[in-house]
């Protein structure tokens, strides 16, 4: 319910071309942290996974309680953090949870770009955790249409 | 019976009750060799090594007048040809007769690996960090620890360890059998009894869900497969490690203490030429087998996943091969100078652009690199114990290998990309060189030394190598024995890699030859090396510590 309503009460952050230069990512169909994802078997856990690789390489910094850390250092952490909190929650479910507010500060996750913006870090990863849902579904949907085509 | 009588009737009494205790302990002693366990780990050794040690190295006078008195210690497991004899810790290979490139490529090699063609029961699971290591036992019933790869380098930590067992087992240490293997995760069966340890710190029931679960975590290769290193399990009971200090624990009749083995000493020059940052107890193994109806006992190096670029589950940090884990004095260098002193390992990293070579390799090149400043994680006497004449054993044993040699090894990383291979080939060929000429310049690079009639020949290894040209030849002292000492006879300089002995030879049963190269500044002591020749032939030789 409640992650229904945020996601209703706040528009959809994609990053654009522009941005994803800015940040030196690659577009998320040729990015390493996807073609991993793609090999795996696809489960909820295998999304965090792939949220967790897709962000380490890129120019960003988050702002974790008081102090702010680079992407590439907090990837390490956050993989074992997910590896011993994770408790067969959905995806979005886990980002909402855990991706909200530092611990103990309480206070929210930010994610610095190098324009010096900051958006919320949960926003950033259940967008692009929907983005990764719709590249799934069109895969997939790829895939059935195939296995519709008669062989020759 | 008088007193003196009484007294030497006791006298005897004493000697025969000693002897009929001592006697048949001394025999059992002997037939039964027990070895004891030595148990060991990260926290203790890094305790032991690099804070008690260290802090308590001024209270060892010994050690200390010895270092005023820069008064080397000689290493005692070598024989007369200054040379290391096959022993329970070092059997000699490559050095002393040439391996095929075949035979380095495959290294120590008990089976082809695990046999993936059937299914491999996991036995434990461990899944610490991005760290995931499995004790499987496969069809055959070989059981091997299965160690993957970190998420961000497919290759990194496996190669690594896999290249690294070559060249140790090559150079002549006592290595588990290591190959490259890939699997599925459907070719894992949970064993009945399997547990799983994570850094929830408690231990689990494995299952197959939890185990799919902390594959996720791992790096998949474009066929879906996950690679992994293959430790074989060694025959044998396993009795912890084995110590850089003082007297084994394991065999009461090893009579050696750790510091005093060249063999030991000299993994100071063989880890800095494979950048093995972790050369430490917690990386060794003693086991005691049963060989023709004795008990022995051999003691092994093992996990190489801190070698080359990689160390445990990523790269190299820039720091790492320039400090200890704790470094006083590098801590007191930046402390005193606020900062302001710039470090080599600093330099270093700027220049190499604050990246590495690539991920399967990580970092690892020779910018900055100094054989004589190469550090481990832990500081150990062993190593600072190195005189010039260990590392010259040590510099001339990697040396040996060639360009080709060293590809060979290379290659049973089976690392994906040429270009890989061929840096890591390049960065160990120049590591060589740089080792090879660091140590001929401190010791007497004069080595193969023969003796036929009234000649004896010798090579310069820093000359065969390129380091050095002939220059002012050499400086020869030849001594004889004038009843019980030694009288210097002759002295004088040559310019060929041999020497006519026939003058000296009639006069005496031994003569001692003492060779060093020549210098063209006067009055600047260059190291020798002593050789004693006798009716027989040489019957000693001894490079100056």
């Amino acid at each position: 319910m409640i992650f229904g309503l945020l996601m209703a009460s706040q528009p959809l952050f994609a990053l654009t071309e522009a941005e994803l230069t800015e940040v030196q990512l690659a577009p998320m169909e040729t990015s390493a942290a996807y073609q991993q994802f793609m090999r795996r078997p696809t489960t909820e856990l295998s999304k965090l996974i792939y949220l967790i690789d897709r962000f380490r390489p890129a120019k960003l910094e988050i702002l974790y309680g008081t102090q702010y850390y680079d992407t590439s250092f907090a990837a390490p952490f956050v993989r074992a953090f997910l590896a011993t909190h994770y408790k067969n929650e959905t995806a979005q479910y886990w980002v909402l949870h855990w991706c909200s507010t530092a611990i103990p500060f309480g206070n929210t996750i930010w994610v610095r770009f190098p324009n010096g913006e900051n958006y919320e870090a949960r926003k950033i990863l259940l967008d692009e955790l929907a983005a990764l849902e719709e590249s799934l579904k069109t895969v997939r949907s790829k895939s059935s249409h195939r296995q519709t085509i008669p062989s020759l | 019976m008088s007193k003196a009588e009484r007294l030497f009737n006791f006298r005897y009494l004493v000697i025969a009750a000693v002897l009929l205790t001592w006697l048949p302990l001394s025999a059992r002693a002997s037939e039964m060799q027990e070895f004891k366990g030595n148990a060991s780990g990260t926290y203790r050794d890094i305790f032991d090594q690099n804070i008690f040690y260290e802090g308590t190295k001024y209270l060892n006078f010994d050690r200390l007048f010895r270092a005023i008195r820069r008064q080397p210690v000689r290493a005692k497991d070598i024989n007369v040809f200054d040379e290391v004899p096959d022993n329970a810790y070092f059997t000699n290979r490559h050095a002393r007769k040439k391996l095929s490139a075949q035979a380095l490529e495959k290294g120590y090699s008990e089976t082809e690996g695990p046999d993936t063609k059937g299914p491999l029961t996991v036995l434990k699971a461990k899944f610490f960090d991005s760290l995931a290591s499995l004790l499987v036992r496969d069809s055959r019933g070989d059981e091997y620890v299965l160690k993957f790869d970190p998420y961000s380098h497919l290759a990194l930590a496996t190669s690594s360890e896999v290249i690294a067992s070559r060249f140790y087992y090559a150079i002549g240490y006592n290595v588990p059998q290591y190959s490259i293997v890939k699997i599925r995760t459907d070719q894992l069966v949970i064993g009945p009894n399997a547990l799983l340890f994570d850094d929830s710190g408690f231990q689990k029931k494995l299952t197959q869900e939890k185990l799919q679960e902390r594959f996720l975590f791992l790096p998949v290769d474009t066929e879906g497969n996950f690679r992994a290193s293959a430790g074989k399990i060694l025959p044998g009971t396993y009795l912890g490690t084995f110590q850089f200090k003082g007297r084994g624990k394991h065999n009461p009749g090893d009579s050696l203490k750790a510091e005093e083995r060249r063999s030991i000493r000299a993994l100071q020059v063989f880890a800095s030429w494979l950048n093995d940052y972790r050369m430490s107890r917690i990386s060794t193994l003693a086991v005691a087998f049963e060989s023709n109806g004795k008990r022995e006992m051999k003691y092994y190096l093992t996990d190489f996943e801190d070698t080359l670029g990689a160390v445990l589950d990523r790269e190299k940090a820039p720091m790492f091969t320039h400090e200890y884990l704790f470094d006083y004095g590098e801590t007191i260098k930046s402390f005193v100078s606020l900062g302001g002193y710039v470090k080599p390992w600093q330099k270093r990293w700027k220049e190499a652009d604050e990246k590495s070579a690539s991920p399967a390799v990580g970092y690892f090149d020779n910018r900055y690199f100094d054989p004589g400043r190469f550090k481990t994680q832990l500081p150990h006497d062993a190593f600072k114990d190195l005189t010039p004449a260990d590392a010259f054993w040590a510099a001339k044993t990697v040396m040996s290998f060639s360009d080709d040699e060293i590809a060979a090894m290379v290659k049973a990383g089976r690392l994906s990309r040429r270009e890989d291979e061929d840096h890591l080939t390049k960065t160990l060929a120049e590591r060589r060189d740089l080792i090879g000429r660091y140590w001929f310049e401190r010791a007497c690079p004069l080595d193969d030394f023969k003796f036929s009639g009234t000649l004896l020949s010798f090579t310069n290894l820093a000359v065969q190598a390129g380091f050095q040209d002939q220059g002012a030849g050499y400086q020869v002292d030849i001594d004889q024995m004038d009843g019980k000492k030694r009288q210097p006879v002759a002295s004088f300089t040559i310019r060929e890699n041999s020497i006519d002995l026939g003058r000296w030879l009639g006069h005496s049963q031994n003569l001692w030859v003492g060779i060093s190269p020549a210098s063209d500044e006067k009055n600047q002591k260059q190291p020798h090396v002593f050789i004693q020749l006798g009716s027989s032939g040489i019957l000693s030789i001894e490079h100056e510590d």
